[in-house]
Protein backbone atom coordinates (compact mmCIF):
# COMPACT_ATOMS: atom_id res chain seq x y z
CA UNK A 1 0.00 0.00 0.00
CA UNK A 2 2.18 2.82 -1.17
CA UNK A 3 -0.52 5.16 -1.40
CA UNK A 4 -0.68 4.95 2.29
CA UNK A 5 3.18 5.86 2.29
CA UNK A 6 2.51 9.18 0.24
CA UNK A 7 -0.47 10.40 2.21
CA UNK A 8 1.68 9.55 5.96
CA UNK A 9 4.31 11.80 3.88
CA UNK A 10 2.28 14.22 2.68
CA UNK A 11 0.48 14.67 6.34
CA UNK A 12 3.72 14.58 8.15
CA UNK A 13 5.02 17.61 5.72
CA UNK A 14 1.96 19.24 5.94
CA UNK A 15 2.17 19.31 9.98
CA UNK A 16 5.65 19.95 9.95
CA UNK A 17 5.43 22.99 7.48
CA UNK A 18 2.74 24.47 10.00
CA UNK A 19 4.93 24.43 12.57
CA UNK A 20 7.56 26.05 11.33
CA UNK A 21 5.87 28.35 8.96
CA UNK A 22 4.99 31.34 11.81
CA UNK A 23 8.64 30.82 12.75
CA UNK A 24 10.15 31.57 9.54
CA UNK A 25 8.13 31.09 6.28
CA UNK A 26 11.15 30.58 3.89
CA UNK A 27 12.42 27.32 5.85
CA UNK A 28 8.71 26.48 5.34
CA UNK A 29 8.68 26.79 1.65
CA UNK A 30 11.57 24.58 1.44
CA UNK A 31 10.11 21.84 3.54
CA UNK A 32 6.80 21.78 1.35
CA UNK A 33 9.27 21.65 -1.88
CA UNK A 34 10.98 19.06 -0.26
CA UNK A 35 8.18 16.70 0.09
CA UNK A 36 6.81 17.67 -3.11
CA UNK A 37 10.28 16.52 -4.34
CA UNK A 38 10.45 13.00 -2.78
CA UNK A 39 6.68 12.63 -3.66
CA UNK A 40 7.03 12.99 -7.23
CA UNK A 41 10.62 10.74 -7.09
CA UNK A 42 8.33 7.86 -6.02
CA UNK A 43 5.94 8.66 -9.00
CA UNK A 44 9.02 8.75 -11.34
CA UNK A 45 9.02 4.85 -10.67
CA UNK A 46 5.67 4.25 -11.65
CA UNK A 47 6.02 6.63 -14.49
CA UNK A 48 8.63 4.98 -15.78
CA UNK A 49 7.04 1.06 -15.59
CA UNK A 50 4.07 2.52 -17.52
CA UNK A 51 6.33 4.06 -20.02
CA UNK A 52 8.34 0.39 -20.35
CA UNK A 53 5.13 -0.43 -21.12
CA UNK A 54 4.27 1.91 -23.86
CA UNK A 55 7.42 1.22 -25.76
CA UNK A 56 7.37 -2.17 -25.68
CA UNK A 57 3.51 -1.88 -27.62
CA UNK A 58 5.24 0.73 -29.88
CA UNK A 59 7.95 -1.81 -30.82
CA UNK A 60 5.46 -4.23 -31.42
CA UNK A 61 2.62 -1.86 -33.89
CA UNK A 62 6.47 -0.93 -35.77
CA UNK A 63 5.72 2.93 -34.63
CA UNK A 64 8.25 5.29 -35.55
CA UNK A 65 10.26 5.53 -32.52
CA UNK A 66 11.05 9.04 -32.64
CA UNK A 67 6.97 9.96 -32.62
CA UNK A 68 7.68 7.53 -29.05
CA UNK A 69 10.26 9.79 -27.71
CA UNK A 70 8.44 13.03 -28.62
CA UNK A 71 5.32 12.01 -26.95
CA UNK A 72 6.91 10.61 -23.86
CA UNK A 73 9.32 13.83 -24.40
CA UNK A 74 5.68 16.18 -24.31
CA UNK A 75 4.05 13.95 -21.19
CA UNK A 76 7.57 14.94 -19.22
CA UNK A 77 7.37 18.44 -20.23
CA UNK A 78 3.66 18.85 -18.67
CA UNK A 79 4.74 17.02 -15.55
CA UNK A 80 7.51 19.19 -15.04
CA UNK A 81 5.88 22.31 -15.74
CA UNK A 82 3.32 21.31 -13.56
CA UNK A 83 5.38 20.84 -10.62
CA UNK A 84 7.33 23.84 -11.34
CA UNK A 85 4.58 25.70 -11.55
CA UNK A 86 2.75 24.69 -8.33
CA UNK A 87 6.11 24.60 -6.60
CA UNK A 88 6.12 28.64 -7.45
CA UNK A 89 2.46 29.34 -6.63
CA UNK A 90 3.72 27.54 -3.06
CA UNK A 91 5.51 30.97 -2.65
CA UNK A 92 3.16 33.44 -3.48
CA UNK A 93 4.66 33.92 -6.95
CA UNK A 94 1.29 33.50 -9.47
CA UNK A 95 3.27 36.09 -12.17
CA UNK A 96 5.96 33.29 -12.23
CA UNK A 97 4.19 30.31 -12.21
CA UNK A 98 1.95 31.46 -15.31
CA UNK A 99 5.46 32.47 -17.18
CA UNK A 100 6.52 28.71 -16.02
CA UNK A 101 3.43 26.99 -17.42
CA UNK A 102 3.60 29.21 -20.77
CA UNK A 103 7.28 28.20 -20.92
CA UNK A 104 5.54 24.27 -20.50
CA UNK A 105 3.08 24.83 -23.84
CA UNK A 106 5.16 26.98 -25.89
CA UNK A 107 8.18 23.74 -25.80
CA UNK A 108 5.25 21.62 -25.92
CA UNK A 109 4.40 22.99 -29.05
CA UNK A 110 7.87 23.10 -30.81
CA UNK A 111 8.05 19.62 -30.17
CA UNK A 112 4.81 19.04 -31.72
CA UNK A 113 5.83 20.51 -34.73
CA UNK A 114 7.36 17.61 -36.61
CA UNK A 115 4.54 15.33 -35.78
CA UNK A 116 2.22 17.91 -36.94
CA UNK A 117 4.09 17.87 -40.21
CA UNK A 118 4.05 14.53 -40.39
CA UNK A 119 0.66 14.16 -40.42
CA UNK A 120 -0.01 17.17 -43.46
CA UNK A 121 2.45 15.20 -45.44
CA UNK A 122 0.61 11.83 -44.64
CA UNK A 123 -2.90 13.91 -45.65
CA UNK A 124 -1.14 15.46 -48.73
CA UNK A 125 -0.01 12.64 -49.86
CA UNK A 126 -3.67 10.79 -49.02
CA UNK A 127 -5.40 13.34 -51.17
CA UNK A 128 -5.19 13.24 -54.81
CA UNK B 1 27.62 4.98 18.60
CA UNK B 2 26.01 7.81 16.63
CA UNK B 3 23.55 8.78 19.12
CA UNK B 4 26.73 8.58 21.54
CA UNK B 5 28.59 11.69 19.14
CA UNK B 6 25.33 13.44 19.28
CA UNK B 7 24.72 13.55 22.97
CA UNK B 8 28.83 14.57 23.36
CA UNK B 9 28.33 17.42 21.04
CA UNK B 10 24.82 18.43 22.08
CA UNK B 11 26.65 18.38 26.08
CA UNK B 12 29.66 20.22 24.78
CA UNK B 13 27.48 22.80 23.51
CA UNK B 14 25.70 23.21 26.36
CA UNK B 15 28.89 23.24 28.34
CA UNK B 16 30.09 26.38 26.48
CA UNK B 17 26.98 28.12 26.42
CA UNK B 18 27.10 27.59 30.25
CA UNK B 19 30.69 29.03 30.94
CA UNK B 20 30.00 32.09 28.50
CA UNK B 21 27.25 32.73 30.55
CA UNK B 22 29.11 32.19 33.47
CA UNK B 23 31.88 35.02 31.80
CA UNK B 24 29.02 37.14 32.04
CA UNK B 25 27.67 36.16 35.18
CA UNK B 26 31.12 36.94 37.17
CA UNK B 27 32.23 39.70 35.76
CA UNK B 28 29.91 42.31 37.42
CA UNK B 29 30.34 40.23 40.86
CA UNK B 30 34.47 40.30 40.07
CA UNK B 31 34.15 44.13 39.14
CA UNK B 32 32.43 45.18 42.72
CA UNK B 33 35.34 43.63 44.64
CA UNK B 34 38.06 45.23 42.59
CA UNK B 35 35.81 48.21 43.78
CA UNK B 36 36.12 47.36 47.53
CA UNK B 37 39.66 46.39 47.39
CA UNK B 38 40.57 49.92 46.11
CA UNK B 39 38.49 51.80 48.75
CA UNK B 40 40.40 49.80 51.42
CA UNK B 41 43.50 50.62 49.69
CA UNK B 42 41.99 54.30 49.88
CA UNK B 43 41.38 54.15 53.89
CA UNK B 44 44.64 52.44 54.17
CA UNK B 45 46.55 55.34 52.27
CA UNK B 46 44.24 58.11 54.12
CA UNK B 47 43.87 57.22 57.40
CA UNK B 48 46.79 54.48 58.02
CA UNK B 49 49.24 55.58 55.92
CA UNK B 50 50.20 51.46 55.73
CA UNK B 51 52.63 50.69 52.87
CA UNK B 52 52.08 48.91 49.97
CA UNK B 53 52.37 45.81 50.57
CA UNK B 54 51.06 45.21 54.20
CA UNK B 55 48.38 47.26 52.66
CA UNK B 56 47.47 44.69 49.92
CA UNK B 57 48.01 41.57 52.04
CA UNK B 58 45.66 43.32 54.71
CA UNK B 59 42.57 44.07 51.52
CA UNK B 60 43.38 40.72 51.07
CA UNK B 61 41.99 39.26 54.16
CA UNK B 62 39.26 41.36 53.76
CA UNK B 63 37.77 40.30 50.55
CA UNK B 64 37.27 36.93 49.20
CA UNK B 65 37.36 35.46 45.51
CA UNK B 66 40.14 35.59 43.33
CA UNK B 67 40.52 39.28 43.88
CA UNK B 68 41.63 38.59 46.93
CA UNK B 69 44.09 35.57 45.59
CA UNK B 70 45.29 39.06 42.93
CA UNK B 71 45.78 41.29 45.92
CA UNK B 72 47.62 38.88 48.59
CA UNK B 73 49.82 38.11 45.59
CA UNK B 74 50.64 41.64 44.21
CA UNK B 75 50.99 42.45 48.14
CA UNK B 76 53.73 39.86 48.80
CA UNK B 77 55.83 40.50 45.52
CA UNK B 78 56.13 44.51 46.47
CA UNK B 79 57.43 43.18 49.86
CA UNK B 80 60.19 41.10 47.99
CA UNK B 81 61.10 42.50 44.60
CA UNK B 82 61.64 45.83 43.76
CA UNK B 83 59.88 46.57 40.67
CA UNK B 84 57.46 48.78 40.09
CA UNK B 85 53.84 48.45 41.16
CA UNK B 86 52.28 47.99 37.53
CA UNK B 87 54.76 45.76 36.28
CA UNK B 88 52.95 43.68 39.68
CA UNK B 89 49.75 43.85 38.47
CA UNK B 90 50.65 42.91 34.79
CA UNK B 91 52.48 39.74 35.70
CA UNK B 92 49.41 39.14 38.42
CA UNK B 93 46.85 39.39 35.75
CA UNK B 94 49.13 36.74 33.87
CA UNK B 95 49.07 34.52 36.40
CA UNK B 96 45.17 34.68 37.67
CA UNK B 97 44.00 35.04 34.09
CA UNK B 98 42.17 32.28 33.98
CA UNK B 99 40.30 32.75 37.49
CA UNK B 100 39.73 36.29 36.62
CA UNK B 101 36.75 37.37 34.24
CA UNK B 102 37.92 40.93 33.20
CA UNK B 103 37.92 42.26 30.13
CA UNK B 104 40.95 44.59 28.71
CA UNK B 105 39.17 47.94 29.31
CA UNK B 106 39.24 46.65 33.29
CA UNK B 107 42.71 45.75 33.12
CA UNK B 108 43.28 49.25 31.84
CA UNK B 109 41.58 51.00 34.35
CA UNK B 110 43.87 48.90 37.09
CA UNK B 111 47.07 49.28 35.23
CA UNK B 112 46.33 52.74 34.58
CA UNK B 113 46.15 52.97 38.82
CA UNK B 114 49.29 51.24 39.78
CA UNK B 115 51.71 52.95 37.57
CA UNK B 116 50.79 56.25 40.10
CA UNK B 117 50.44 54.03 43.10
CA UNK B 118 53.68 54.77 45.57
CA UNK B 119 55.51 57.44 43.12
CA UNK B 120 53.77 60.57 43.85
CA UNK B 121 52.43 61.82 47.25
CA UNK B 122 49.15 60.90 49.49
CA UNK B 123 46.79 63.83 47.96
CA UNK B 124 47.84 62.65 44.40
CA UNK B 125 47.54 58.93 44.63
CA UNK B 126 44.22 59.14 46.24
CA UNK B 127 43.29 61.49 43.65
CA UNK B 128 43.80 58.66 41.03
CA UNK B 129 42.06 56.08 43.87
CA UNK B 130 39.06 57.62 43.14
CA UNK B 131 39.41 58.37 39.45
CA UNK B 132 40.01 54.79 39.24
CA UNK B 133 36.99 53.96 41.70
CA UNK B 134 34.39 55.73 39.81
CA UNK B 135 35.58 54.30 36.52
CA UNK B 136 35.23 50.83 37.80
CA UNK B 137 31.91 51.79 38.86
CA UNK B 138 30.48 52.64 35.48
CA UNK B 139 32.56 49.28 34.30
CA UNK B 140 30.46 47.55 36.72
CA UNK B 141 27.14 49.01 35.83
CA UNK B 142 27.88 48.05 32.17
CA UNK B 143 28.64 44.41 32.75
CA UNK B 144 25.73 44.19 34.76
CA UNK B 145 23.53 45.42 32.57
CA UNK B 146 25.30 43.19 29.63
CA UNK B 147 24.62 40.15 32.16
CA UNK B 148 21.07 40.80 32.00
CA UNK B 149 20.80 40.48 28.66
CA UNK B 150 23.53 38.02 27.38
CA UNK B 151 23.66 35.36 30.31
CA UNK B 152 20.48 34.06 29.46
CA UNK B 153 21.13 34.48 25.95
CA UNK B 154 24.49 32.23 26.07
CA UNK B 155 22.29 29.79 28.63
CA UNK B 156 20.02 29.04 25.65
CA UNK B 157 21.64 29.33 22.75
CA UNK B 158 24.86 26.72 23.65
CA UNK B 159 22.30 23.95 23.68
CA UNK B 160 20.26 24.95 20.75
CA UNK B 161 23.46 25.46 18.97
CA UNK B 162 24.42 21.69 19.67
CA UNK B 163 20.88 20.36 19.16
CA UNK B 164 21.66 22.03 15.77
CA UNK B 165 24.48 20.78 14.58
CA UNK B 166 23.65 17.39 16.35
CA UNK B 167 20.35 17.55 13.81
CA UNK B 168 22.81 19.03 10.51
CA UNK B 169 24.76 16.11 10.79
CA UNK B 170 22.30 13.44 12.00
CA UNK C 1 9.36 3.00 -3.22
CA UNK C 2 9.99 6.13 -0.33
CA UNK C 3 12.62 5.17 1.47
CA UNK C 4 13.06 5.94 5.52
CA UNK C 5 16.12 8.28 4.50
CA UNK C 6 13.43 10.35 2.60
CA UNK C 7 11.20 10.99 6.32
CA UNK C 8 14.69 11.41 7.87
CA UNK C 9 15.51 13.95 5.67
CA UNK C 10 12.10 15.77 5.54
CA UNK C 11 12.12 15.77 9.81
CA UNK C 12 15.83 16.77 9.97
CA UNK C 13 14.96 20.25 7.18
CA UNK C 14 11.60 20.33 10.23
CA UNK C 15 14.50 20.59 12.90
CA UNK C 16 16.85 22.41 11.41
CA UNK C 17 13.71 24.87 10.85
CA UNK C 18 12.59 25.01 14.33
CA UNK C 19 16.05 25.42 15.70
CA UNK C 20 17.54 28.22 13.61
CA UNK C 21 13.53 30.12 14.33
CA UNK C 22 14.63 29.36 18.12
CA UNK C 23 18.06 30.91 17.36
CA UNK C 24 17.07 33.73 15.96
CA UNK C 25 14.25 34.62 18.36
CA UNK C 26 17.00 34.41 21.38
CA UNK C 27 18.91 36.84 18.93
CA UNK C 28 16.09 39.39 18.08
CA UNK C 29 15.04 39.14 22.29
CA UNK C 30 18.36 40.43 23.33
CA UNK C 31 18.22 42.80 20.53
CA UNK C 32 21.06 41.47 18.18
CA UNK C 33 18.96 41.72 15.24
CA UNK C 34 21.39 41.42 12.70
CA UNK C 35 22.60 37.86 13.99
CA UNK C 36 19.04 36.87 14.03
CA UNK C 37 18.86 37.97 10.57
CA UNK C 38 22.28 35.63 9.93
CA UNK C 39 21.24 32.85 11.63
CA UNK C 40 17.73 32.78 9.56
CA UNK C 41 20.07 33.49 6.29
CA UNK C 42 22.50 30.67 7.45
CA UNK C 43 19.66 28.02 8.44
CA UNK C 44 17.99 28.74 5.10
CA UNK C 45 21.11 27.91 2.59
CA UNK C 46 22.13 24.88 5.11
CA UNK C 47 18.43 23.78 3.69
CA UNK C 48 18.72 24.83 0.23
CA UNK C 49 22.17 22.58 -0.30
CA UNK C 50 20.19 19.88 1.34
CA UNK C 51 16.84 20.58 -1.33
CA UNK C 52 19.70 21.15 -4.21
CA UNK C 53 20.78 17.69 -4.39
CA UNK C 54 17.42 16.20 -3.86
CA UNK C 55 16.43 18.68 -7.11
CA UNK C 56 19.24 17.22 -9.00
CA UNK C 57 18.48 13.73 -8.05
CA UNK C 58 14.57 14.34 -9.58
CA UNK C 59 15.93 16.15 -12.41
CA UNK C 60 18.45 13.12 -13.56
CA UNK C 61 15.80 10.65 -13.06
CA UNK C 62 13.03 12.45 -15.10
CA UNK C 63 15.40 12.68 -17.71
CA UNK C 64 16.15 9.39 -17.76
CA UNK C 65 12.62 8.21 -17.68
CA UNK C 66 11.00 10.82 -20.22
CA UNK C 67 13.96 10.32 -22.42
CA UNK C 68 15.25 13.64 -22.45
CA UNK C 69 18.93 13.36 -23.20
Amino acid sequence: MEILQIVGLGLIGATLTLVVKPKSPQIAFLLSVLVGIFIFLFLLDKISAVFAILQQLAEQAHVNPVFLSTILKIIGIAYIAEFGASIVRDAGEDSIAQKVELAGKVLILVLAVPIIQAILQTILQVLP
Amino acid sequence: MKLFGSICLFLACTGYGLIRARYYRERPRQLQQLRLALQGLETEIEYAQTPLPVAFVRIASRINGPVAGLCAFVGSELAESSRAVDEIFKTAFTKFDQQLYLTKEDREVICLLAATLGISDRKDQLKHLKLASSNLHQLEQRAAEDRTRLEKMWNYLGPLLGALIVVLLY
Amino acid sequence: MIGSDSIDIVFQVAGIGVLVAAISAIFKSVDKDEFANWTTLAGVIIILFIIVNKVGELFAEIRQVFLIH
